[in-house]
């Protein structure tokens, strides 16, 4: 049986809501209060580490006296005088050694990085500085985001080069910097002795590799110091295994310039969310283009994506134009855009994100659409589903 | 037929109306609002008498500050120029250049000011890698604050690595030491809370303010930097340097920051070194390949209005650094420098 309820008096409504009024008033103002950012509050929340940890807490002792495994190769290097201890850091400290640079690297999914300072026999100071990414494309990105231009290719790995007074390089999820303080033949000298030092002290990745899908084969650009080795055609993967491509080995060669090879792991062409894109820069008879390749893990992503960025674009000044019926077969969906005096062309093909992306002519960027496509066409006839 | 009443006990409680079986009397719910309001405010007053409004002191027996000071100079004349331009390579010569042209030296320090001069000397590397203060410039400031007849110069700064490393690698100690100035390293004691007024971001926040104790002048030198966060490195993200604790919490909100660090010190006077650029990479940098010679130095008194001319530097506008409105819309300076009289000078004749 329901009981009966009372009807509440108007008094008794008014002072009722006048209850809850003053609850909303109080849950308001904590609400406002605990919105407010105080940096203050939320450092005593998670107070600092100790950061740039010292050798004194063990050889390789690192943050929060974690080994890290990026220092171990700066404790034995031949030839050169320690003039530091190692020191290490994690995602949380690494803007307390590299400052403002460390969104570069934090966008490539950092996972540490060490470093030490060395003397070299002819006395000059170097700082060597070890970062472990999660894999080695993401090395690859923070390497080819800060590649000098004009700079000197190595013989010591792929993507190694060295500018006035200093080497760059990766091995496998590894990127490593060694700056020396001087900039003279003796100095560069010692300095890729020192180099080949720590290349064969860092791990090569193989286990990783071993355990990862197996690549595609697929050309290697024969233009550009940065190209790396192009895996065997026999490293087809079995049918039951996803392949991944490495799309760095699709770029067409002719008109490639050297050192222009990029990945960009996060907001791509100013595009904020369109990440791991890879770049290379053209030179074409008809002008000037920038190719783009993104792999992505289901035709409908690449797809999205291109759709996204095309409207990326049309929102900053781009509009659609008719591709030419003598341009190249490109697959259906391919959208032309056309700003002043810059054209870009977007589609995929499965599930590679394909463009040319700021051509300086429609020419150029037909021309570079068609070789692009051609080479992607033939390696991807491969692909597995 | 006449309706028959119910029987009452006697002392029983009157019967209630029929719906309305719970309902308090009048009487009833008065005493229960009084009750409950009293409980209110008993519970309101006792949090309001325990509310401490200012929070625990950062440091016991401090107080929070609300800057570091104004240590601006007036210009001799209406006329005279606060931003000058210099082109060459030789900063000493540039910097005396430029600084006759404000006035002399004589207009920003009197006898027997404490000079402070904020560098920037963030990571420890050379001066070839142009990633902090010139020691050039740094000594040839220290030399002229002395011989207006500043009675101490004090140089110092923040810096993210070992800061004996940094002051020494980059060769700042060795101009200190040269000109007569004093390194004043950023020992803990020298950090206090300070809560900007209005500020959104620096509230409690450890400073180098004890760096500022006795001090009657404050000139900022920076290096002119390409910055992977904050888009350049100039003047006012120099003042970066200033904070203590862990900073780059700020980097998610760098414009707004930047912005505050202008309202947190005037200074006297800020020389930006753009002799040596660097282009890219910034603001660490590491390679000769990420400099180029840019032949120029600005000093001005407003650090708004020297940072929106190095920009240029750069090969950029005052439009891409958004934390050069934010100051100026916080009365920092001015972006636009055409109320400062500035004059663009040459050290060095021009080729040919």
């Amino acid at each position: 049986m329901v009981k009966a309820r009372g009807v509440p008096g108007s008094g008794q409504r008014r002072a009722a809501l006048t209850v809850l009024a003053c609850l909303a008033a109080v849950a308001c103002w904590l609400g406002l209060t605990q919105s407010r950012f105080n940096p203050a509050v939320l450092v005593a929340l998670s107070p600092p580490q100790l950061t740039g940890s010292m050798a004194a807490a063990g050889p390789t002792q690192g943050v929060q006296g974690r080994a890290l495994a990026t220092a171990a190769p700066l404790e034995a290097l031949p030839d050169v005088t320690p003039a530091s201890p190692v020191e290490s850091y994690d995602p949380a400290t690494l803007s307390d050694r590299i400052d403002g640079k460390a969104e570069l690297y934090l966008a490539a999914n950092f996972k540490e990085m060490s470093c030490r300072a060395f003397i070299l026999p002819n006395g000059a100071h170097v700082d060597a500085s070890v970062y472990a990414q999660a894999a080695p494309k993401d090395a690859f990105a923070v390497l080819s985001a800060q590649r000098r231009p004009g700079s000197r290719p190595l013989p010591l790995a792929p993507d190694a080069y060295a500018t006035e007074n200093a080497l760059y390089f990766t091995r496998a999820n590894h990127y490593v910097e060694l700056v020396a303080d001087r900039a003279d033949a003796a100095t560069m000298a010692d300095l890729e002795r020192l180099a080949a030092s720590l290349y064969a002290a860092l791990p090569d990745g193989a286990a990783a590799v071993a355990a990862s899908p197996t690549q595609t084969p697929a050309p290697m650009p024969a233009a550009g110091p940065a190209a790396p080795p192009a895996p065997g055609p026999t490293a087809v993967a079995a049918p039951a295994v996803p392949t991944v491509v490495d799309e760095k080995t699709l770029f067409p060669t002719a008109g490639l310039t050297a050192d222009s090879l990029r990945l960009a792991a996060a907001d791509a062409m100013g595009m904020a969310g369109f990440s791991n894109v890879y770049t290379a820069e053209y030179v074409l008879a008809d002008g000037s283009a920038t190719a783009l390749l993104a792999w992505r893990d289901a035709p409908a992503t690449a797809t999205a994506e291109a759709r996204a960025f095309a409207d990326f674009l049309t929102q900053n000044g781009y509009a659609a134009a008719p591709l030419p019926p003598n341009g190249p077969p490109l697959p259906a969906g391919a959208v032309l855009l056309v700003a002043d005096g810059s054209y870009e062309i977007l589609w995929t093909r499965g599930r590679m994100l394909a463009g040319v992306h700021d051509a300086t002519s429609r020419q150029a960027a037909l021309e570079l659409a068609r070789e692009l496509d051609a080479g992607l066409a033939k390696a991807l006839a491969q692909e597995t589903p | 037929m006449t309706p028959v009443p119910p029987r009452i006990p006697p002392g029983a409680p009157a019967p209630r109306d029929i719906g309305a079986p719970d309902s308090p009397s009048r009487r009833q719910f008065l005493r229960r609002l009084a009750v409950a309001s009293a409980l209110a405010a008993t519970a309101g007053g006792l949090g309001l008498a325990l509310r401490d409004p200012h929070g625990p002191q950062a440091v016991p027996g401090g107080r929070v500050l609300t800057g570091l000071g104004d240590f601006s100079v007036a210009p001799k004349t209406p006329t005279t120029p606060r931003l000058a331009t210099v082109h060459g390579t030789d900063r000493r010569a540039m910097f005396n250049q430029g600084i006759n042209a404000l006035g002399g030296m004589e207009a920003f320090i009197r006898r027997g000011d404490v000079v402070l001069i904020k560098v920037n000397a963030v990571i420890a590397a050379p001066p070839l890698l142009a990633a902090t203060t010139n020691p050039e410039l740094l000594a040839a400031v220290a030399e002229a604050c002395k011989l207006a007849g500043a009675a101490k110069v004090l140089v110092t700064d923040n810096p993210i690595h070992n800061p004996d490393s940094c002051f020494a690698v980059s060769g700042l100690a060795g101009a200190a030491r040269q000109s007569g100035a004093a390194i004043l390293m950023p020992r803990q004691a020298l950090f206090s809370p300070v809560s900007l007024p209005k500020a959104a971001l620096l509230t409690d926040w450890p400073v180098l303010a004890g760096a500022f104790a006795g001090v009657t002048k404050c000139i900022i030198l920076s290096q002119v930097k390409n910055h992977q966060r904050a888009v350049a490195s100039l003047t006012l993200k120099n003042l970066y340097g200033l904070l203590g604790g862990r900073r780059n919490i700020f980097h998610q909100d760098i414009n707004g920051i930047i912005a505050e660090l202008g309202r947190l010190v005037r200074p006297s006077l800020c020389v930006l070194d753009g002799v040596v650029s660097m282009m890219t990479n910034g603001p660490t940098g590491g390679s000769l390949s990420d400099l180029k010679a840019t032949g120029t130095m600005i000093l001005s008194t407003d650090p708004v209005a020297a940072d929106a001319q190095g920009i240029g530097l750069l090969n950029l506008t005052p439009a891409d650094l958004p934390y050069l409105a934010l100051a100026q819309a916080a009365g920092v300076g001015s972006i636009d420098a055409t109320s400062l009289n500035p004059v663009t000078l040459n050290v060095e004749p021009a080729a040919g």
